[in-house]
């Protein structure tokens, strides 16, 4: 716990929260309202880990030091309180009013368990819930968290796999969606092969309710070394996962797959060329506001892919270390560890701005 | 009008920096080379060698013994360990197939698993022999170096161990041979890997260019000095007499935990010196190499200068200053390799390409 005081003093210390004037590279003439805005973060040009707002072409509209690397973003439906979630093993989430900047809440790891980096609002924003890992028990549990009441932990329940990453709400409003990337994250535990059930990587439909399985869905055995980490929901309920494949570097599995409430999982390849461009690894992934494509992006083999909603691979574009993707107005922002920002559509990849900071892991598009 | 001419900004950042870097790159294609053929090459052969040995002790013991012990098989076991330790830091390539790094070295292993999965195999084997071959079908943790190790010096969870310690030590000590010629074999001049490494293009389903190789090859330098600094030191040694947890150290039975912390050390500095990266970075950043140097041979000074057992160094006051100093040398190569030299051989790697999750 001496941790989280000192993750907490060092927000305080920090003055979390700085109006956006302050900031270098914030436009006072921006108003926050009036232009898209997303949640992510990031690493300053001093070293220093960084959350906040940005508009479409990065200009800071909010900024909160953290006292860590940030990785996952999750948002109220009426996008009135952000959080962000330590990168795993990460012992911190933070959560802040997606307008004033204000601190809404410092969440400490309960005792025994870490945070993965990733967490959702529940459909009617009362709880917030985030993947965890049940170290000494060797499971994946989903921690629930009161969000009317300070954020306090109000229990947890199974994931139903071993190493959950991403959670996303289903559009029903019932179920929880979890990508279980099947293996243990304990830092001290490399696990390979020690329990190949346990391995199994899955994605898990959850009832928010009480945790019970609605459905699970793995790859097939031969591709035990798939490790499903991120996903997204269409509209119509349609889950996209994206991969890591952690198997022989020389073979190339499909790296994205699909799947919905009761229904199988099919895994999709890109042709030959882009799928080697992806490097068996996907970083993030992210629908369209309409549903009808999604987007992958692969920070090792620099190159962001786009795909209609039923898997059908439409195009590639290369942008080095890019990783964060969400849906924005005509397409997709996408961001780079080289601070580019950039538009990703069936046009092609368009860059935006470039700033100093770099960009991390994922995006969360808050606004229209 | 505005995207346009952010566009045409993209495109003369591009430019400029790819024009940059092809003229001040290194020489990648000849890093890739000296790194393989000065120090990966020789190192794996070496280990290869030491294992063999390593398996001719054990057997040659059970010819004449109930149980792989003696001063041989110590000798031998502290010569495998010794020279796993100059190839512990290569995370890539053929030892990372088909599991060999975690069969070879499972470690750090804070649940038990090794002694746990021991007092399990003869269960596990079930109707198989016990053998070399049926224990690549086994948990990692039964397979590795710190599970022979317990064989050996009969410590830990050995007593419990239900199968013969001898054909047990021996089927351990033959697949720990197998692996590592397996994984010599497949850095051999010809073989398929090192190729991969060195023929870089848009064919190559590994590497398109000489600096991704590069960039391979590098990264093991830098990941192999975080591995010591956060999981090898930190849990182990801790940040105080109070923190320190002796009893988590790798190779504690066998009293190897100290060499094998130098030998690590020295793998790491020869990698640096041998592989090629000291004589790139002093061209680009002598004052980078330099420090880097420095901190190699101070560190190796300071781990020679810790008397004593290791777990009774990390608790005595006395020898405090010198464990605390010995962390700060490595936090400060990894801070040195991951940003100056990088920078230095145009490697900075992608902040999420790297490291991401």
């Amino acid at each position: 716990m001496a941790l989280s005081r000192r993750a907490l003093l060092s927000l305080l210390a920090a003055g979390l929260v700085r109006p956006a004037s302050v900031q270098a590279g914030a436009d006072p003439s921006v108003d926050p309202s009036a232009v898209p805005s997303f949640a992510t973060t990031w690493q300053t040009p001093e070293g220093r880990f960084q959350a906040g707002l940005v508009s479409q072409t990065g200009d800071s509209l909010q900024v909160h030091d953290l006292p860590a690397r940030g990785h996952g973003m999750a948002s109220d439906p009426t996008a009135s309180r952000v959080a962000v979630f330590a990168r795993r093993p990460g012992d911190f989430v933070v959560v802040f009013d997606g307008v004033t900047g204000r601190l809404l809440a410092d969440i400490s790891a309960a005792p025994g368990r870490h945070f993965y980096g990733h967490g959702c609002f529940a459909a009617d924003g009362t709880l917030l819930y985030a993947t965890e890992n049940d170290y000494e028990g060797e499971r994946g549990v989903i921690g629930v968290y009161d969000a009317t009441e300070r954020f306090r932990r109000i229990g947890e329940f199974s994931s139903h796999g071993i190493g959950p990453h991403e959670i996303c709400r289903h559009p029903d409003g019932r179920t929880l969606v979890v990508a279980n990337g099947g293996i243990l994250t304990h830092p001290a535990a490399p696990r390979a092969k020690l329990n190949l059930a346990e391995m199994a990587p899955s994605v898990a439909f959850v009832a928010a309710s009480d945790g019970r399985l609605l459905h699970a869905v793995a790859p097939p055995a031969d591709l035990h070394r798939l490790s499903l980490r991120h996903l997204d929901v269409m509209p119509d309920g349609s889950v996209v996962v994206v991969a890591q494949w952690e198997g022989n570097p020389l073979d190339q599995p499909p790296l994205v797959g699909l799947t919905r409430l009761g229904a199988p999982l099919t895994l999709v390849s890109a042709p030959q060329g882009a799928q080697q461009r992806m490097k068996n690894y996907c970083g993030s992934v992210a629908v369209s506001a309409d549903g009808r494509s999604f987007a992958v992006t692969s920070p090792r083999g620099g190159v962001a892919t786009l795909w209609r909603h039923d898997g059908r691979f439409l195009a590639s574009s290369e942008l080095r270390d890019v990783c964060a993707v969400d849906a924005m107005p005509g397409g997709f922002l996408l961001t780079s560890g080289e601070g580019w920002l950039a538009r990703l559509n069936q046009g092609g990849l368009q860059p935006i701005a470039r700033h100093g900071r770099r960009f991390d892991n994922h995006l969360l598009r808050l606004s229209s | 009008m505005l995207l346009f001419r952010t566009a045409a900004a993209f495109l003369l950042a591009a430019t400029v920096t790819s024009t940059s870097l092809a003229q001040e790159a290194p020489d990648y294609a000849g890093l890739v080379e000296q790194a393989v053929a000065a120090s990966i090459r020789p190192n794996y052969a070496a280990a290869s060698e030491r294992f063999a040995e390593l398996e001719r002790a054990v057997s040659g013991r059970c010819d004449v013994a109930d149980l792989p012990d003696g001063p041989e098989v110590e000798r031998a076991f502290a010569g495998a360990v010794a020279a796993w330790a100059r190839v512990q830091h290569l995370r890539f390539g053929p030892v990372m197939e088909e599991d060999r790094y975690l069969s070879i070295f499972f470690w750090p292993d804070p649940r038990n698993f090794t002694g746990r999965h021991l007092r399990g195999l003869e269960a596990a084997l079930g109707e198989r022999p016990l053998n070399a071959d049926s224990l690549t079908q086994m948990s990692v943790a039964v397979q590795s170096l710190p599970a022979l190790e317990r064989i050996v010096t009969g410590a830990g969870e050995a007593a419990d161990v239900a199968l013969p310690p001898c054909p047990l030590a021996s089927a351990i000590a033959a697949n720990l041979h197998n692996m590592m010629a397996e994984t010599a074999a497949a850095w051999a001049e010809g073989a398929a890997y090192p190729q991969l490494l060195a023929q870089p293009g848009p064919e190559n389903p590994l590497y398109r260019d000489h600096r991704e190789a590069v960039s391979e090859v590098f990264k093991a330098l830098s990941s192999g000095l975080q591995f010591m600094s956060e999981r090898t030191l930190l849990p182990v040694v801790g940040d105080s007499v109070e923190t320190a947890r002796p009893r988590r150290a790798a190779f504690r039975h066998s009293g190897l935990t100290m060499p094998h912390l130098r030998a690590s050390f020295e793998g790491l500095e020869a990698y640096y010196l041998d592989g090629g990266f000291s004589t790139a970075v002093a061209q680009r950043a002598p004052e980078v190499d330099t420090r880097i140097r420095d901190r190699f041979a101070q560190l190796g000074a300071t781990l020679e200068a810790i008397e004593g057992s290791f777990p009774a160094s990390v608790v005595d006051p006395a020898q405090r200053a010198r464990w605390q100093y010995v962390q700060t040398l490595a936090d400060r190569l990894v801070v040195e390799v991951n940003g100056g030299a990088s920078a230095a051989l145009g490697l900075s790697r992608g902040f999420n390409a790297f490291d991401g999750d």
